[in-house]
């Protein structure tokens, strides 16, 4: 049984200083940091997303909400929570996923979460295992190599 | 298709002996570019992923959306910067299964390798 969080730390515009992307590709609203040694984040799928089609965010749209929890944590861990105040938030991009599973995606109008194990941390580098899911059930997960860029 | 004619163009595709090779134009024109990055504009990753699944259901002619059940491996080799259009290879290995298709994919120029992906995709 998945966890649903609630309280988040940051919501919408916060979030902005901890990822680079900017509209129309954010990807994550809400971040819960860390409960029950897992962080969590998640997302309201709305219509005028760039990756839903027919009423559904298709599975890139999963696979990239993933990468925005897992870079999410990666910019918050070293600003908050490594004190690293003058840490200037850089590209970041997948640079390997692999075993990723989709087993479901979301309708238009469902709240997504997404559950963030981490595997391996630097601050340049990061491999995180990541599930995707709703009340219902789970959507997608997978492993994820992320890289930093200046 | 999500992408094909708004993001990117088919220019050719050829078949050879290991499977379909098309050759794209990649736009730089498309909003996404704005938040993916504000000042240094990359054709994100998912993007690519996408263009692999258009261009498999292009070649397979399935006539509806193939997703991706799932991605063994993909390797993001070099980040493809966006500061003009760009013309890419894609080479595409479709292997059918029971009811679904396993798919090899490159994106590469003359120059580099972008991405490289095993993946299984189905109806």
């Amino acid at each position: 049984m998945n966890l649903i969080p609630d309280q988040p730390i940051l919501t919408g515009d916060q979030i902005f200083p901890y990822i680079p992307q900017r509209p129309p590709m954010v990807f994550v609203d809400a971040f819960y940091g860390m409960t029950d040694n897992a962080i969590y984040s998640s997302l309201l799928v709305n219509p005028d997303m760039v990756f839903v089609e027919n009423g559904r965010l298709l599975d890139i749209g999963l696979i990239e909400f993933l990468t925005q929890s897992g870079y999410v944590w990666f910019c918050y861990y070293e600003k908050v929570v490594l004190q690293k105040s003058d840490m200037e938030i850089t590209k970041g991009y997948i640079c390997k996923i692999k075993n990723v599973q989709v087993l479901n995606t979301p309708r238009v109008g469902t709240r997504i979460y997404s559950k963030m194990d981490v595997i391996f941390y630097s601050s340049s580098f990061c491999t995180i295992h990541m599930t995707a899911y709703t009340e219902d059930g789970t959507l997608a997960e997978g492993d994820f190599d992320v890289i930093s860029f200046s | 298709m999500l992408l094909k004619d708004i993001l990117y163009q088919i220019l050719e595709s050829e078949h050879n002996e290991s499977g379909i090779a098309y050759t794209i134009q990649i736009s730089d024109k498309h909003p996404l570019f704005k938040g993916h990055f504000p000042e240094t504009p990359v054709l994100p990753g998912v993007c690519i992923l996408q263009i692999f699944k258009e261009l498999s259901e292009d070649a397979l002619s399935v006539g509806k959306p193939l997703q991706y059940s799932e991605i063994k491996q993909c390797k993001f080799q070099t980040p493809v910067l966006m500061k003009e259009p760009r013309t890419m290879r894609v080479e595409l290995t479709l292997t059918p299964e029971q009811e679904s298709w396993k798919l090899s994919a490159t994106l590469k120029d003359q120059e580099s390798v972008f991405a490289i992906m095993k993946a299984v995709l189905s109806e």
